[in-house]
């Protein structure tokens, strides 16, 4: 047999390939389009039976059911395990939440020798207002005033500012601003008396905001001791409570898929926190995906920086889409992946292939200083990533890997290969090696 | 005007496939019947995406990986009802004449043996040497590595040639390995 003759097992093959073109079948038509609609009205029941639970339990304690923020890092993906998803709930209406107001009473001196109470009473001559504010979901902006009089050394670097601030969130010491520790104010006899007007702006002390580990009540504690006219040591604090709620949000980014494969497809915001003064970051976003029939659900997601969308691909080829979004920062990006089943939303983190201490990106420089890129070509997602730190100005072979995504889950599968990039050619059609 | 236009696309468009892609959905499932059901589930899936998919370069390629994984679902869910068969009988050697029957014999025994198959291997050698795809093609439509791609290949027609040697389809000398 020569070259040019065909494997007769591949041409019975294809002989009895077309011996199916004997079953003749007719229009298919109405029978897709039937089935078409049946697929649509299981769907549609199967979402309203998870909202009916979702509503059920919003009823009975909505105020409790926010999406849990995160707050150990999404487990790392460079094997075959796939990532725990955390399942989209509904959530109760989520009104900014403001913090009250301070509310000291300004005493005029106390008689020299009073010691104050330590538990929520100005009472000395200096008084303290402050003014808490939720900064982001993590933290707390702290502005205050100390003012009035007290005695210490005339020293000019020391006039206008109190002898030691410190600050105390749910008891437990922040910070202090002074010239010397708490426990270790000295007061001397015949010391000067010293008049005082200072104000501490949000950052306090460390140039920081109070960070907090997320929504909740705090009660904030400023203690501001001093000098009475005999030399005591004053006792001066005053405390607050602060809630940090949930906080407004405001969209990122949005568009719409079409999760469940039926035509219908859900809008999709992508929400942070709208007020972000801290490096416009926050460990607060979700999704907010509304069915075409107005039921409505928030899927917590990944990343600190603003979530933008990446493509909606059907990765799995089950005729369904998932969106695919990514948070983009100065040190990175965060790619998760949206998808629904069985009428639940979940957010699924993908990450690098190296090996960081936490979070590593899916784009950007790892820990171990290697460089790791993910991308989506043809529908398919990939990573590629470096052994070592990547030299842009050269060609450098790195490690192509590509990810399996299935119902649920999402992971790194399948041989790897070795491709060639470049600082212009990061993501390519043709794969070559260097 | 738009929902109409996309109907009447798709509806071209499953005129046009449908006798290809029932062959292949014939060589999967080595069943007309399911074939059948298999190739207007795979329609149900795209029909509703149809705006998307009829853009692709090649929609035939997208409805083959929808075929495969919706294939592979049933024989998942199948798996323990479904009988494999791990001896497939030899074909006799060809003696005598040439029998008009033959051609309907050897596509019977060909059937067989492609039944036999473990689903991946059979799934590998269709798409590779019947559809002709390329290892990457391949591997892309069955969402798995090159490695695997290969070796259910190698695998799968090895267990072929096995099953049908002494056959027209085998010949004993001086046949292709």
């Amino acid at each position: 047999m020569n070259d040019n003759e065909r494997d007769p097992l591949l041409q019975a093959l294809d002989d009895l390939a077309h011996s199916a073109d004997h079953d003749h079948v007719g229009d298919r038509m109405p029978v897709i389009t039937r089935g078409v609609r049946v697929q649509r009205i299981r769907r549609g029941i199967a979402v309203g039976a998870v909202t009916l639970v979702a509503a059920t339990v919003a009823a009975a304690g909505a105020s409790q059911l926010i999406p849990t923020l995160r707050t150990e890092p999404p487990p790392i993906l460079g094997s075959a395990t796939p990532a725990t998803p955390t399942p989209g709930v509904r959530t109760a209406s989520s009104e900014p939440t403001s913090s009250t107001k301070a509310s000291p009473s300004p005493t005029a001196d106390v008689p020299s020798g009073t010691q104050s109470s330590s538990s929520s009473k100005p009472t000395t001559g200096l008084q303290i207002e402050m003014d808490p504010q939720q900064i982001a979901d993590n933290m707390i902006g702290l502005e205050f005033r100390i003012h009035g009089s007290h005695y210490g050394q005339a020293d000019t670097e020391m006039s206008g500012h109190p002898p030691v601030v410190s600050v105390l969130l749910d008891g437990k010491h922040v910070d202090t601003v002074g010239y010397s520790e708490p426990s270790k104010l000295v007061c001397t006899d015949g010391a000067k008396k010293v008049t005082l007007d200072a104000t501490f702006d949000g950052q306090f002390a460390k140039g920081e905001y109070v960070t907090v580990p997320g929504p909740g009540t705090y009660t904030i504690t400023i203690q501001a001791p001093y000098c009475d006219k005999a030399g005591k040591v004053v006792d001066n604090e005053v405390e607050q409570k602060v809630t940090v709620g949930t906080p407004e949000l405001s969209a990122t980014d949005e568009t719409t898929v079409d999760f469940g494969g039926d035509g219908t497809k859900e809008d999709v915001r992508l929400l942070m926190p709208k007020d972000r003064r801290v490096q416009g970051q926050s460990r607060y976003q979700v999704a907010e995906i509304t069915s075409a029939n107005g039921d409505r659900v928030e899927v917590p997601l990944y990343g600190e920086w603003p979530t933008t969308v990446v493509d909606a691909v059907d990765l799995n080829d089950d005729g369904a889409d998932e969106l695919i979004v990514k948070s983009s920062g100065a040190d990175g990006e965060w790619w998760s992946v949206l998808t629904e089943v069985e009428g639940q939303f979940l957010a699924l983190p993908t990450g690098g292939m190296g090996e960081a201490e936490n979070d590593p990106p899916a784009s950007g420089v790892r820990a171990d200083g290697g460089y790791t890129k993910t991308f989506l070509r043809d529908g398919k997602l990939l990573t590629w990533h470096t052994d070592g730190a990547w030299d842009r100005e050269s060609a450098t072979e790195v490690t192509l890997t590509p990810w399996l995504y299935t119902e649920g889950s999402i992971g790194p599968y399948g041989e790897e290969s070795t491709v060639c990039v470049t600082a212009d050619h990061q993501t390519w059609e043709d794969p070559q090696p260097c | 005007m738009k929902v109409v236009d996309d109907e009447d696309s798709f509806a071209d468009y499953v005129h046009d496939s449908g006798p290809r892609l029932k062959r292949l959905a014939f060589l999967l499932t080595g069943d007309l019947s399911e074939a059948e059901d298999l190739l207007q589930s795979a329609y149900i899936k795209v029909m509703p995406r149809w705006e998307k998919v009829r853009r692709y370069d090649i929609p035939d390629a997208y409805l083959r990986r929808v075929m495969i994984s919706i294939r592979s679902s049933w024989w998942r869910r199948m798996q323990g009802r479904e009988k494999l068969v791990a001896d497939v009988p030899e074909s006799q050697p060809r003696t005598g004449a040439p029998d008009l029957s033959d051609s309907v014999v050897q596509q019977q025994a060909l059937l067989q043996a492609l039944r036999a198959l473990p689903d991946r291997q059979r799934t590998a050698v269709v798409l590779r040497h019947w559809c002709d795809l390329s290892e990457a093609e391949t591997a892309d439509s069955m969402g798995c590595s090159l490695g695997t791609v290969k070796s259910n290949t190698s695998k799968g027609l090895a267990q072929l040639r096995t099953v049908l040697a002494g056959s027209s389809l085998v010949p004993m000398k001086g046949g292709r390995s």
